[in-house]
């Protein structure tokens, strides 16, 4: 059985071809940090579910890894798919803080200009 | 015209042959056809991909990983909405379709109708005479 699985293995473990995966598309998303960790777990969970559906079909967990991450594509191709949401993101949450901290600036500023009487 | 209609459906006809389906031609309806399979109830992200895959028999062949922004801009849109759960000790975040979702997939299938019709009418007149 094990020589069986050896004699078609990709020589990867599974996990670790998830893995590396994962970290690979994680260098490429540039956004707020919180976004891009959900869209990596959420992508995780896909690529386990994916894996999963492959071994009961009776394919091996190496090949069964190796061809979610192709079914996935490629970490460039979902980066840049992903470019234009967490720009998005990012601006939303640029404003938010500009809205946020706005006012205190402009205390602050009233507070250091203006004259003493 | 006529030659425009030809052109047209020469480049159709084209556009079908070349499996899987050119991401292109599908990008316009590709939101309409992730609120179509969400639907019937709510779905984490993967089965709604498979699904899409499935249920056109293949066709709509787009590598997975890319098919989750259009799910995350359906939900920034409030067409959709996420809840995250714990399955099996993995987080997985599941989609429904929110009223205006509902509303929004109605609307598309009455202007798919409509779009659908005029382009198979267009088409099939195969039979007009070639010089006109």
């Amino acid at each position: 059985m094990a020589s069986d699985r050896l004699a078609t293995s990709t020589g990867t473990r599974p996990q670790d071809a998830l893995a590396a995966y994962l970290s690979d598309l994680a260098a490429r998303l540039h956004g707020p940090r919180g976004h891009c960790g959900a869209i990596l777990t959420e992508l995780r969970d896909g690529l386990e579910q994916a894996t999963e559906d492959r071994v009961a079909t009776g394919l091996a967990p190496d090949r069964a890894a190796a061809a979610a991450i192709t079914q996935f594509g490629s970490p460039c191709a979902v980066a840049d798919a992903f470019a234009g949401e967490l720009t998005t993101a990012y601006a939303r949450r640029t404003i938010a803080w500009f809205i946020a901290t706005g006012p205190l600036v402009g205390i602050w500023w009233l507070l250091l200009v203006h004259p003493s009487p | 015209m006529l030659h425009y209609v030809c052109m047209l459906e020469s480049q159709v006809w084209e556009a079908m042959r070349v499996l899987p389906m050119r991401p292109e031609l599908l990008k316009g309806h590709l939101d309409a056809l992730l609120l179509a399979v969400l639907e019937p109830g709510p779905q984490h992200g993967y089965a709604v991909i498979e699904a899409l895959r499935s249920g056109s028999g293949g066709t709509l062949d787009l590598p997975t990983g890319t098919v989750y922004p259009a799910l995350h801009r359906l939900e920034r849109a409030g067409l959709i909405a996420s809840d995250w759960e714990t399955v099996g000790g993995r987080r997985r975040r599941a989609y429904h379709l929110t009223a205006a979702g509902q509303a929004a997939l109605g609307e598309q299938r009455a202007l798919w109708d409509q779009f659908s019709t005029a382009v198979t009418a267009l088409l099939k007149r195969r039979t007009w005479p070639a010089t006109a």
